[in-house]
């Protein structure tokens, strides 16, 4: 087994039975708890938005984007660095035979892990929720839009790249839960009214997610997949520069 | 027999205050060495150095044979800084997992290393359940997993109660019949570190006072003294010390460095000063009346 396998199977193991778990199921059950029972008693809206089918997904992934997956990225990775934080264990960690870089991507893809399995349970949920609200308003609920469904999923995967790269630098080097919300909310608000700028939203961390606000419109919706690569790189130039900072600032804390 | 660890004046500072300062450390490979020092002294400093957590300003520094912080060195020791790294969510058997994976060792490691703590029993429950004892147990244990040939333990008992105590040190005295291994201890419990260790590295803001077995430390092995109580020891201090005797009062008892034939003369003295003798007897000095007269000298 590689050194890199096993460090992230290690950094695996520290989250069970820890908020990052209990945050990351419960992001995505909140939201698709909150969004259905505003569907259940609002059929007038719905019926203004119909297909129903479709506008549950589009305002799902709205509130996904804009709000909950901010928000869960901040928690998770605020809860995660805190975990070595309280349990003092930085000098160990750093004692082992591996090389320091390998600590912080190990700690990065483990983030990346439970935030895109976070949002294959909100497909679940959303599904399921498609189900129930079908049952009460039919008429104009209209079948599953699979391909919306897709794009949307794959689009809030890619977009939460760039974020969960960011926060696990901003916890590591400057920690604090509300700083850390407030940093998720501020960004991503302050993004759209960005949206109109192709490379500040490649640039940006929270550019791509910001840009969920115009795929909530229908009637000009177009998923930005050029964009993607860009954004990826510029995740990636932020993950190397937080590797050289970690590898730099983490100090054993006498 | 080579060196398990070995440095030359090795100094490290932290702005204006020199946490160590030249230090010349030799500890033999197979030993129980025990680093002894009051708090502040610079032994955390210097295990930190050692493990190459910290950068030393000048000096050079070689824990089995090689840099701190070079893998090889990392893969043939275990060490425990201060307290034990645990999490305290997850089970002992999980915390052992952790660091087995990272150091790529084979699954059966984390039983046999269970087996020397002790913990097998518990090894399935969350380590906020855990005494204190048996968090200092686990931590030991996760220094031990691979089993490396060096040690480092970084006050191993703080905070224990007596039984606690007991157990970790009749843990580390069997670790180098067992493993082989070198053993580091750090340590302000003076008494503890007397009952295991062989050789004994004493420092004192910063500087070395003492290099060498135990029973050499502080002079002669054999030097003698007598133990003197009287009803105002801080007096007794007074006028001994007027006299030229090295003396340590210690919870109301004075040592006094003195072959037996003084006893008279010393017992002159104190009648003579006004003071109540109630107990004058042979003694030789203990570890920690050697460590302060170490102290002292500084």
């Amino acid at each position: 087994m590689s050194v890199f396998l096993r460090c992230y199977l290690s950094e695996i193991i520290k989250h069970r039975k820890h908020w990052t778990i209990v945050v990351s199921v419960l992001a995505p059950f909140c939201q698709t708890t909150l969004l259905g029972m505003l569907f259940w008693f609002s059929e007038g809206v719905v019926f203004r938005f119909r297909p129903g089918a479709h506008f549950w997904i589009e305002l799902s992934y709205l509130a996904w984007n804009l709000l909950f997956l901010p928000v869960l990225v901040a928690l998770l990775t605020e809860f995660s660095w805190d975990l070595e934080s309280n349990s003092k264990t930085w000098n160990h960690l750093l004692i082992q035979p591996i090389p320091r870089r390998m600590h912080y991507i190990s700690k990065l893809l483990a983030h990346t892990t439970l935030a895109f399995l976070s949002q294959l349970l909100l497909v679940f949920l959303l599904l399921i929720g498609s189900m129930f609200l079908n049952k009460n308003i039919a008429a104009h609920w209209g079948s599953i839009p699979w391909a919306l469904l897709g794009k949307f999923s794959a689009f809030s995967l890619l977009a939460s790249l760039p974020i969960i790269v960011f926060h696990t630098w901003l916890s590591m080097r400057f920690p604090g839960l509300w700083l850390a919300i407030l940093v998720a909310v501020g960004f991503i608000w302050i993004g759209t009214a960005l949206v109109s700028n192709r490379v500040l939203i490649q640039v940006l961390p929270w550019g791509m997610a910001s840009y969920g606000l115009v795929l909530f419109e229908r009637w000009q919706r177009h998923f930005p997949w050029a964009l993607f690569p860009g954004s990826i790189l510029s995740a990636l130039f932020i993950a190397y520069l937080s590797i050289l900072d970690f590898a730099r600032f983490r100090k054993p804390s006498l | 027999m080579g060196l398990a660890i070995r440095t030359e004046g090795l100094t490290r500072r932290f702005g204006k205050v020199t946490a160590v300062e030249g230090l010349d450390l030799a500890v033999r490979r197979g030993s129980i060495t025990a680093f002894l020092g009051p708090n502040g002294a610079g032994k955390t400093t210097t295990i930190s150095l050692l493990l190459g957590l910290l950068k030393a300003h000048s000096g050079t520094c070689e824990v089995l044979g090689f840099p701190p912080g070079h893998p090889q060195a990392l893969s043939q020791l275990g060490a425990m800084v201060e307290s034990p790294s645990l999490y305290e969510h997850l089970t002992g058997r999980e915390n052992l997992e952790i660091t087995r994976l990272m150091r790529g060792n084979p699954r059966t490691e984390v039983d046999r290393v269970l087996a020397v703590v002790g913990l097998q029993n518990d090894a399935k429950r969350p380590v906020r359940t855990y005494s204190l004892g048996m968090r200092q147990r686990l931590g030991i244990g996760l220094a031990l997993l691979g089993q490396p040939n060096l040690l480092i333990l970084d006050e191993p008992t703080n905070g224990l109660d007596p039984a606690g105590i007991q157990e970790i040190r009749e843990l580390i005295r069997h670790l180098p019949q067992d493993t082989g291994a070198t053993i580091f201890l750090s340590s302000h419990v003076l008494a503890e570190v007397g009952k295991v260790a062989q050789d004994v590295v004493v420092i004192h803001r910063g500087r070395l006072r003492y290099q060498g077995p135990l029973e050499s430390m502080g002079g002669n092995a054999h030097e003698e003294g007598l133990l003197i109580r009287v009803n105002d020891p801080t007096r007794g201090t007074q006028r001994l010390a007027e006299q030229g005797f090295l003396v340590h009062e210690r919870a109301g008892t004075l040592w006094v460095q003195a072959p037996p034939q003084k006893a008279p003369h010393l017992a002159n003295l104190m009648v003579n000063s006004g003071l109540d003798l109630y107990e004058l007897s042979p003694a030789t000095p203990d570890l920690e009346a050697r460590f302060l007269a170490l102290l002292d000298e500084a």
